[in-house]
């Protein structure tokens, strides 16, 4: 058995052979792997080795040049974001993808407004009460106590981003994408998300887009190491292989 | 609207701007001319408002999502050419065909804007030139005359307090822009695509759809506007929307709408529509020279704008930082 292939028969994502070309570029050369429940892969590797675009794919940014995509063992393709939400997949972005003009809670449901319905649903508003509360409650179980009525530009990095994640995971993600998510948080803050995301990892597997091999031997079950859009190297954190060791294959 | 609501539109730089100048114009204009105060004048004032809020709520829509049409003015003649060229007809069918001409304006915009990529200025740059041509032709370069009774009744009609029907579309139409923008999906859509496109589409915004139905709404309210100037005037003619071409766009930014999208308050796009119609009455009222219409709103356009440059972000209006920079 491969090593990319999930030591739990419980497999809720697989990559398939999946290549991207850009003209005469291959971003991704023939990438497979599997995601099973309960589990966090880490996907590392220097800048160009094609992380960003495997995520994009998985996301629904763009699309795969050839290669097929499974979710919970039925096949999928997402021509926008939208599909890949619409199929329970969340992901937190390096940049947070938020909007500096609207509040915390507008920012926290971006996309997915809850709806309070009015004459037998003809015309339906958007919850900001239900959005101001959960955001609310969900924020402070991370530790932080935001004013969500006030707009996001106001915040800190460390604070944006746990909006950011914080609102991946109120949506009952059946995937979780984390993106470069600690980029913008201090220590404290890192601590935080890493306990959250541990926590988490019952309810929805994720996968951590990263630079930072510290962090992804921390927080990863899996490795997954790609090098010019193709994968190089693969190991498990029981392995308890050290940084020096991993940077080898790179 | 809770008080909290209120108190962040009106009492910000734009907001106190506007109301500033809407008092300041208010007593000038009282002081200098016995007619401008009365009820007769003020009627006038809403009703004289009427087409300009009307066009300047459908671009008050496209400019929070950051594009913005300048070829309302031109969809708003061929609106009123085809309502008076397709009389003596069905009132329904006279309405329809109107609308439909200029949500077709709508539609190409929005295509060559989101589909193909083209900067919605130039694109309505386009359709403004290409469209007014098509108005020519249509009417022969003449005047149409608007032979049905029931239109102008529906647009302009006197039918309730002796104020012609037209303000109350532009209020009904003040009221449903508010609500959508505030309170519904598409309406916080409108704010996230404006604000950041990326990140809304990121978070699976149909941002390209968003956009594409605020081209159709601006196109069908410079529709609905051609409407009101055909029923107001009992005809049609090339060129008559000419001079709304700035004011709407002057309004929802002197409201504090930004070109880059993002903000914007239909509350003081209203208000900013209300100060430039008070500026052209004005003027009218004083028998002074039509030039002069210009300078006011150009004089209160870049000042408003560049006490909103002035103002530090996030802060309260300073006037003292104002005045330090008439003192420098």
């Amino acid at each position: 058995m491969s090593l990319a292939e999930s030591p739990v028969s419980d497999v809720i994502l697989e990559c398939r052979n999946v290549s991207k070309s850009f003209d005469q570029i291959e971003a991704l050369k023939d990438v497979s792997f599997k995601l099973s429940r309960g589990e966090i892969l880490g996907l590392v590797g220097d800048n160009g080795a094609g992380k960003s675009t495997l995520i994009k794919i998985l996301r629904g940014v763009i699309q795969p040049t050839s290669g097929e995509i499974y979710i919970e063992g039925k096949q999928k393709k997402f021509n926008s974001p939208r599909d890949a939400i619409r199929e329970g997949i969340q992901c937190v972005y390096q940049e947070a993808a938020l909007v500096e003009q609207l509040s915390v809670a507008e920012n926290f449901f971006i996309g997915q407004e809850p709806i309070k319905r009015y004459a037998n649903g003809l015309i339906n508003f958007v919850d900001f009460e239900k959005m101001e509360k959960d955001s609310d409650e969900y924020l402070a179980r991370m530790g932080f106590h935001l004013n969500v009525t006030d707009e996001i530009r106001h915040f800190s990095g460390g604070e944006r981003q746990a909006v950011a994640v914080m609102r991946a995971l109120y949506f009952n993600p059946k995937i979780l994408f984390l993106d470069e998510p600690t980029t913008a948080l201090s220590e404290k803050a890192k601590k935080a998300l890493f306990d959250l995301l541990r926590a988490s990892k019952k309810l929805c597997p994720m996968i951590l887009v990263t630079h930072d091999l510290k962090d992804a031997i921390e927080l990863c079950d899996r490795m997954i190491m790609l090098k010019l859009g193709k994968i190089v190297f693969e190991f498990e954190a029981k392995e308890g292989l050290s940084v020096e060791e991993v940077l080898r294959h790179m | 609207m809770s008080i909290k609501e209120i108190r962040q539109t009106f009492l910000n730089v734009n907001g106190i701007v506007l109301i500033a100048a809407l008092v300041g114009l208010t007593v000038l204009f009282s002081l200098t001319s016995p007619y401008f105060f009365t009820p007769i004048n003020w009627r006038v004032i809403f009703e004289s408002m009427s087409i300009l809020a009307i066009l300047a709520t459908g671009l008050h829509f496209l400019l929070v999502a950051g594009e913005i049409d300048i070829s309302f003015a031109s969809v708003l003649e061929l609106s009123a050419v085809t309502a008076a060229l397709s009389t003596p007809a069905n009132t329904l069918y006279i309405i329809l065909i109107s609308l439909l001409a200029a949500i077709a304006v709508g539609a190409v915009n929005g295509f060559f804007t989101v589909k193909v990529g083209i900067p919605s200025f130039l694109t309505t740059l386009s359709t403004m030139v290409g469209v007014q041509g098509i108005v020519f032709l249509i009417s022969n370069y003449r005047a149409v005359v608007l032979r049905n009774d029931l239109l102008p009744e529906i647009f302009y009609g006197r039918f309730f307090a002796g104020v012609a029907s037209s303000v109350y579309w532009m209020i009904g139409f003040f009221i449903l822009a508010g609500i959508i923008l505030r309170y519904t999906k598409f309406g916080r859509w409108v704010y996230a695509t404006g604000g950041n496109e990326k990140a809304a589409r990121l978070m699976g915004i149909p941002t390209k759809a968003v956009k594409f139905k605020l081209f159709i709404i601006s196109a069908a309210m410079a529709g609905v506007a051609g409407l009101i100037i055909a029923s107001r005037s009992l005809a049609a003619r090339p060129g008559m929307g000419e001079n709304y071409l700035m004011p709407a766009i002057a309004a929802p930014i002197l409201g504090g709408a930004l070109l880059t999208g993002g903000r914007g308050s239909i509350m003081r796009t209203a208000l900013g529509c209300l100060v430039l119609t008070v500026i052209i009455n004005g003027v009218n009222l004083l028998g002074l020279e039509p030039a002069l219409q210009n300078i006011f709103m150009g004089v209160i356009l870049v000042s408003a704008l560049s006490i909103r440059a002035l103002q530090k972000e996030d802060k309260a209006i300073s006037f003292k930082r104002i005045l330090k920079f008439f003192r420098r």
